[in-house]
C-alpha cells in the first residue's frame, strides 16, 4: 500500500509542491522589491536634505559672532508652520543659534536632543527616527570669519509622510501583481501538468480497457519516456496471455486424454475378469495415464521458448549431464566424447536446453553400445547439436513415428515407451528449431538439432 | 540389507515399506528430514530412498548434509516433477539415482539392490565367487551351476556376507541388518543359520566360503572372480 502521508497522484505530488514553493518564492521576491523601493526613496530623501543645508549654509551670514539668516528663505518650507520641513542651526557648544520658523511647533525634547558632537567636519548623517516619523540630516561645517573660526551643526529634518505614502502605495501595487503572477503560475502549472501527465492517464484507461477484456494489448501511441514501459508491458501482457493458453490447452488435452483410459477401467469392472486380467488392466491404464500426465506436466512446464538476448553457455549443461549420467549408468561405461566448438551459446531457456539434452543423452545412454558422441557448433545464429550413439540406430520408416510417439499418446501408446522425445521435439519446436533422425557414423542413431544459437559475450 | 525410507506421504511410505520388506530388506522409516539427518548420521543403513519434496528440510538437504559428514550411504530420490534439472540437482547435491513419481515396485527394488550392489564394488548383478555364484536380481545362489535352494534370511545372510566379503562382520551387526527388529536376536539362532548356509553351499566342506573370527563375527573369505 502507498504511505498514506504522501499525496497519491503525481499530479497531486507536483501540485502541492509547486502550491509551498512558488507563493514562498514571490513572497521573497516581493520583499526585495520592497526594500529596494524603500532605500531607493531614502536616497532621493537624502540628496533632498543635503540640497536644503546648502541652502541653509548659503543663506547664512555671520555678523560680531551673531548668526543672522533672512526672514524669507528661498525654500518656503522652513518658513510655512508644520511643513514638514524644519532647520537648526547649533553652535559647537549646543547653543541654539537658529531655527526655522517651521519647526515652532516641533516638540522641545526633540530639538534639545539634537546637537551632537560625533560628527566631525566633512561628514554627514542621515538617519531616521521612526518615532517622531521624521528624517533627520545634519552635516557640521567651520566658518571662517575675521575674528576667527566659528563651529556650527547644521541640522535639517523632514517628515517622511510622503515617503511611507509612496511605500504603501507601492507595496499594494506589488501585491497586486505578484499575487496575479502566482495564481497565473498555479493555473499553468497545473495546465502543463495535465498534458504532460495525460499519456499516463491514457495508459491507466488502456490497462483498464484490458482489464476488462475491450482490448488485448496496449493501443494507444505514447512519448518517448513510457514507450519503454508500454512496450514491456505489453510483452508481459502477451507471454502471459500465451502462457495462460499454453495451460488451458493443456488442462483440456490432459482433461480429454485421460478419459480414454479412465473408461477402459470403469469397463474393466463390469467385466468378468479374473483377479489377475484385472490387476493386468488397471496396472496398464495406470500406466498410460502416467504418461500422459508427465508429458503434459513437461510441456506445460516448459518456457514458451522464446528467443532471449543473452545467450547460456552449452557445454556447462552438457557437463553437468554427463556427470549425472555417469552416476546413473555407473553400470554400463560408455567412452563419450564432447566436440564442442568454444565460447558458444543457446539463445533461450536453460531448463529447456537441460531437458532436451538430458532426454537425447538418456536415449543414448539406454539404447546405444559402447560410444556416444556429443558435438556442438554455431552456424550463424544456428546452434546445431548432434548426439550420436553406436547402438542399433533407428530404421529409416520408423524416424518419424519415435518422434511423435508423445503426441499420439492419449490414443495408444506401448507401455515402458518413453516421451522424452516427444518433449525434446516439443522443445524444438517451440524455439522454430528441428530436430531430426539421421544414422551416425558408426551407423547408431543421430539426433539432430537445430536451435536459435550466439557466441558468448 | 537396511534400508532407510524417507517420504512424507503416510500411504507411499507405507507402500515402500511393504515393497522393500517383501524383498528382505529391514525398513526404518522416517517423515521428515530433521529426523531423517539424524538417523542417517546415527545409524548405519545400506540404502537410503528419500522424496525430494520433504516439508521444512528437503529432501536434497538432508542428502547434502549427509554427504558434509562423510556419509558415503547410497541413496535414491523420489521425484514427482521428473525433468532433467530435477533429477541433475538431486544427483549434483549427492544422490546417487533417481525415480520419478509414480513408479513400479519391481523397478525400485531393481534400482535399490543395484545400488547396494555398486556400493560394494559389483558392476554386474551376479556375485561370483570361483563356483559360488549368486544372482542379486533373480535371487539365486548356483554352486557349479546347480542351485542351491535357500531360505529368505539363508539367501539375504549369504548376500549380506558377499557384499561384504573379505570384511569381518559382526554377529551384532548381521542381525541389525538382515532381520526386523522385533525379530528375537538370540545369537545361538544365528549360529544355526550358519551351520545350515555352511552346509548347502559347501557341501563337500572343500570352499570353506565363511569363516568364524573368533569372539568378532564371520567373514566371507573367497575371492570374487569375474
Amino acid at each position: 500500500m502507498a504511505d498514506p502521508s504522501l499525496p497519491l497522484s503525481l499530479r497531486g505530488r507536483l501540485l502541492r509542491a509547486s502550491a509551498v514553493i512558488l507563493p514562498l518564492v514571490i513572497v521573497l521576491a516581493g520583499l526585495a522589491l520592497l526594500k529596494a523601493f524603500n532605500s531607493s526613496l531614502e536616497n532621493a530623501e537624502a540628496s533632498q536634505a543635503r540640497l536644503q543645508v546648502y541652502l541653509l549654509l548659503g543663506a547664512m551670514d555671520i555678523e560680531d559672532q551673531q548668526l543672522e539668516l533672512p526672514e524669507h528663505l528661498l525654500d518656503p518650507g522652513f518658513s510655512r508652520l508644520d511643513s514638514g520641513v524644519y532647520g537648526f542651526i547649533h553652535g559647537a557648544d549646543g547653543r541654539l543659534f537658529w531655527r526655522s520658523r517651521s519647526s515652532l511647533a516641533l516638540p522641545d525634547g526633540l530639538v534639545q536632543r539634537l546637537p551632537s558632537q560625533a560628527l566631525q567636519p566633512g561628514q554627514s548623517l542621515f538617519s531616521h527616527l521612526p518615532e517622531q516619523q521624521l528624517y533627520l540630516f545634519q552635516y557640521p561645517v567651520i566658518w571662517e570669519s575675521g575674528a576667527g573660526e566659528v563651529r556650527f551643526l547644521i541640522s535639517v529634518l523632514r517628515s517622511d509622510s510622503q515617503i511611507r505614502g509612496e511605500m504603501k502605495a507601492f507595496s499594494l501595487q506589488l501585491l497586486g501583481w505578484l499575487s496575479g503572477i502566482c495564481l497565473v503560475a498555479l493555473l499553468a502549472q497545473y495546465f502543463i501538468m495535465r498534458w504532460g501527465l495525460r499519456p499516463l492517464d491514457l495508459l491507466a484507461n488502456d490497462l483498464q480497457r484490458i482489464e476488462a477484456g475491450d482490448s488485448d494489448h496496449l493501443e494507444g501511441r505514447y512519448p518517448l519516456e513510457v514507450q519503454g514501459v508500454t512496450e514491456s508491458l505489453n510483452r508481459l501482457i502477451e507471454t502471459e496471455r500465451q502462457q495462460r493458453e499454453r495451460y488451458r490447452n493443456t488442462l483440456g488435452d490432459l482433461a480429454h486424454s485421460l478419459k480414454t483410459p479412465l473408461a477402459v477401467i470403469r469397463g474393466t469392472t463390469n467385466e468378468a475378469l479374473d483377479e489377475a486380467d484385472y490387476r493386468r488392466q488397471v496396472e496398464e491404464q495406470a500406466l498410460r495415464m502416467q504418461q500422459i500426465v508427465q508429458y503434459q506436466l513437461a510441456r506445460a512446464v516448459k518456457s514458451q521458448g522464446r528467443a532471449l538476448a543473452r545467450a547460456i553457455p552449452v557445454q556447462p549443461v552438457a557437463e553437468r549431464l554427463l556427470s549425472v549420467m555417469e552416476k546413473v549408468y555407473a553400470g554400463m561405461p560408455k567412452d563419450v566424447e564432447l566436440r564442442f566448438e568454444p565460447g558458444i551459446g543457446f539463445s533461450g531457456d536453460e531448463r529447456d536446453l537441460m531437458e532436451l539434452l538430458g532426454n537425447l543423452i538418456d536415449n543414448a545412454y539406454k539404447y546405444g553400445g559402447q560410444r556416444i558422441r556429443i558435438e556442438a557448433h554455431l552456424d550463424g545464429d544456428q546452434l546445431m547439436l548432434e548426439v550420436s550413439d553406436d547402438g542399433q540406430g533407428v530404421a529409416p520408416d520408423q524416424r518419424q513415428v519415435i518422434l511423435q510417439r508423445g503426441a499420439r499418446l492419449d490414443t495408444q501408446a506401448a507401455p515402458g515407451q518413453g516421451i522424452g522425445l516427444a518433449v525434446a521435439l516439443d522443445i524444438v519446436s517451440s524455439y522454430d528449431g528441428s530436430l531430426e533422425v539421421t544414422e551416425s557414423e558408426w551407423q547408431g542413431a543421430c539426433f539432430r538439432v537445430t536451435l536459435p544459437g550466439a557466441p558468448l559475450s | 540389507m537396511k534400508a532407510l525410507v524417507v517420504e512424507d506421504d503416510a500411504d507411499l511410505r507405507r507402500q515402500l515399506k511393504q515393497m522393500l520388506e517383501q524383498k528382505g530388506y529391514t525398513v526404518e522409516e522416517s517423515d521428515n528430514g530433521r529426523e531423517a539427518s539424524y538417523l542417517g548420521e546415527e545409524y548405519e543403513y545400506d540404502i537410503a530412498v528419500v522424496d525430494i519434496g520433504l516439508p521444512e528440510v528437503s529432501g536434497l538437504d538432508v542428502i547434502r548434509h549427509w554427504r558434509q559428514q562423510g556419509i558415503s550411504l547410497p541413496v535414491l530420490i523420489l521425484t514427482a516433477r521428473g525433468d532433467w534439472q530435477d533429477k541433475v540437482e538431486g544427483l549434483e547435491a549427492g544422490a546417487d539415482d533417481y525415480l520419478a513419481k509414480p513408479f513400479h515396485g519391481e523397478e525400485l527394488v531393481a534400482r535399490l539392490n543395484a545400488l547396494v550392489r555398486r556400493a560394494s564394488g559389483h558392476a554386474s548383478p551376479v556375485l561370483k565367487f570361483g563356483l559360488l555364484e549368486l544372482d542379486t536380481s533373480a535371487r539365486v545362489v548356483t554352486l557349479s551351476g546347480d542351485e542351491v535352494r535357500l531360505t529368505s534370511y539363508e539367501y539375504r545372510t549369504l548376500e549380506y556376507l558377499m557384499l561384504n566379503a573379505g570384511k569381518t562382520i559382526s554377529k551384532a551387526e548381521l542381525t541389525e541388518h538382515l532381520y526386523h527388529q522385533d525379530y528375537d536376536r538370540d545369537s545361538n539362532v544365528l549360529e544355526v543359520f550358519i551351520r545350515r548356509l555352511r552346509q548347502k553351499i559347501d557341501p563337500e566342506q572343500t570352499l570353506q566360503p565363511i569363516k568364524t573370527v573368533r569372539g568378532l563375527g564371520y567373514r566371507f573369505a573367497l575371492e570374487a572372480t569375474a
